[in-house]
């Protein structure tokens, strides 16, 4: 008998293991109560079924094969006897294989709870509607839970918890119990351990809704964050972690403190600890050459940076806050030091004109250099998409943009034919210099999509 | 049991039609023209079965305009909300039946099956 299974919901793309589950069980621990964790995603991730379910919206090609492939990982589900089970809905991809399941839970052991939550709840992005009311009312769950799960899991535990869209931010993360794996099976993920140093971001970008959904930047201290990766290593014999935040280097005093803790760790261990994560770019004033070497030697192998756009008056307008001459000094840091990176950019920004893709064009060009070596990566997404509640979204009817039924489907100083081109021509031109430009399965379908939108 | 909500649009053409779903039953005459919401019970592995009645033959229940209907007594189904799922006007277009009743004791049914094979039939229908 346990208490909560957690169980992650099809499709997500990632090989590695979700942080969310193991926080939420050392939590229930701490609380005198048990929780486990069936990793459902990762199980069926080659799993044609699911794919075409979840992500084309069709009826999968052998449904009598779908049917018994759920049925078989919902009977081990319920093999562990839980009260609970705990719904883990990754993104908005996760949404109709999250219907599904509840039908087949609710079909086949009825009086077991279902509690949904993840940023997957919500429909076109974080601040979007929350679909949590609308499945209770259609009885496919018993509870949903907005945001973070820390105190709503103990709530619904001891049957205490009032489902509602308000929800208070944790502000210090310092005070929770370190993330229990043990009920994890390793085999299924790359060899790496997620953590979660901070939520929200010190940034306030006018694309992005963390910082409306976060309203602050909450971190732990560095030397916590340090004594987590120090005791998950031993425990698991792993020694890689990737980090969950929006970026790691938002507090400075916690990185440095952190990164001092590490090296030292490192400077004697037998098997160094590694890690990486998202990452601003931060003028040399505020990151020197001495903090990139303390990072290499703590063990930073890799960041992923929004960069965004290598437009400078583009970036202005994001308040993204650095420079293409912050750009060029981090770029050379992390050569300096082995560090590498994938560039995170937007195509087709309301501002975007010819002019400012002949920009990016030129400053891609004097990037060159480091690419595919120390830029490992340039990830051009799906242009620009007007998410619920971003400045952006507040500013759109001054700045004259018409939205579409999708996120990216608006009309501004651009069309979407447009973007979609700039996006093209960038994505060659990339490629030309020797950059990877890496797609995955998620973007070619939106993509498809949206190129559906404009032939229709 | 399980109850299910219904939405029905009753058109109305020389009064409005009566309609019959399991055990509920709405006399004809008794609705003004438009949407409608009822409750019903209902059961897996069993039918729901869809009727309407109250029409009669003559041009007074369906006006015809050169040979074009414009006005009919009608009952069209428009949403119905089972147990962990809501079928829209367009669900039952495309997977159920057609939703547009227009004969007298015209009856229809939805085969609903045991809770263990429903999430296939789900499937099938909730797309």
């Amino acid at each position: 008998m346990v208490d909560v299974l957690f169980v992650s919901v099809p499709v997500t793309f990632t090989n590695t293991a979700p942080a969310a589950p193991a926080i939420l069980i050392s939590m229930l621990q701490q609380h005198g109560h048990t929780g486990k964790f069936y990793d459902f995603n990762r199980h069926v991730k080659d799993d044609e079924n699911f794919k075409r379910y979840a992500i084309a919206e069709a009826t999968p090609e052998d449904v009598l094969e779908f049917d018994s492939t759920i049925k078989m990982h919902v009977r081990k589900m319920l093999s562990f006897n839980p009260k609970f089970i705990g719904l883990s809905i990754f993104s908005y991809q996760c949404q109709r294989m999250t219907k599904l399941l509840c039908v087949y839970i609710r079909t086949m052991s009825p009086n077991t709870k279902i509690i949904l939550g993840g940023p997957g709840l919500n429909t076109g992005g974080l601040q979007g509607e929350n679909l949590g009311e609308t499945w209770q009312a259609q009885e496919l769950c018993d509870h949903w839970v907005v945001s973070e799960g820390e105190w709503p899991i103990i709530d619904i535990v001891r049957g205490d918890h009032n489902n509602k869209k308000e929800w208070t931010q944790i502000e210090n993360l310092d005070e929770f119990p370190i993330p229990d794996y043990s009920s994890y099976d390793w085999s299924l993920y790359d060899k790496q351990i997620p953590i979660t140093g901070s939520r929200g971001c010190v940034r306030r970008c006018t694309f992005c809704d963390i910082h409306v959904h976060w309203k602050k930047f909450v971190f732990r201290s560095g030397k916590s964050i340090a004594n987590e990766m120090m005791l998950q290593s031993e425990k698991h014999n792993l020694y890689h972690f990737v980090f969950t935040d929006s970026l790691i280097n938002g507090s400075m005093k916690a990185y440095k403190e952190m990164c001092a803790v590490l090296a030292e760790y490192n400077h004697t261990a037998t098997t160094k600890i590694t890690w990486e994560g998202q990452f601003i770019f931060r003028p040399q004033n505020q990151m020197s050459e001495e903090t990139w070497k303390l990072s290499a030697d703590a063990g930073l192998t890799h960041v992923t940076i929004g960069i965004e756009n290598l437009s400078e008056s583009v970036r202005d307008h994001m308040q993204k806050k650095f420079s293409n001459e912050d750009i060029i000094y981090g770029v050379h840091c992390m050569q300096k030091f082995g560090i590498t990176g994938t560039f995170l950019m937007i195509v087709g920004y309301i501002t975007d004109t010819e002019s400012t893709i002949q920009e990016n064009k030129m400053m891609y060009q004097r990037l060159s250099k480091y690419a595919p070596d120390t830029i490992t990566g340039v990830a051009i997404g799906t242009t620009l998409a007007i998410l619920p509640g971003t400045p952006l979204d507040k500013m759109s009817e001054e700045l004259g943009i018409i939205k579409g039924k999708r996120e990216n489907d608006w009309i501004g100083s651009s069309t979407l034919n447009q973007r979609l081109q700039w996006r093209r021509e960038l994505i060659n031109y990339c490629s030309r210099l020797g950059y990877v430009v890496p797609e995955n399965e998620e973007q070619q379908t939106l993509i498809h999509n949206l190129e559906d939108v404009q032939y229709a | 049991m399980p109850k299910a909500t219904v939405d029905l649009y009753f058109g109305e053409c020389n009064g409005t039609a009566g309609f019959k779903i399991n055990q509920l039953e709405i006399e004809p005459n008794t609705l003004a023209q438009g949407t409608h919401t009822f409750e019903f019970e209902y059961n897996y592995g069993e039918s729901i079965e869809f009727m309407m009645f109250g029409k009669g033959q003559s041009y007074r229940d369906t006006v015809i305009e050169q040979g074009q209907i414009t006005q009919d007594k009608h009952v069209s189904v428009m949403q119905l909300k089972l147990q962990y799922v809501t079928l829209e006007n367009w669900h039952f277009h495309n997977f159920i039946f057609d939703p547009y009743f227009g004969f007298d004791r015209e009856k229809r049914y939805i085969h609903l099956p045991d809770r263990k094979d429903f999430p296939v039939w789900y499937i099938g229908v909730a797309n």
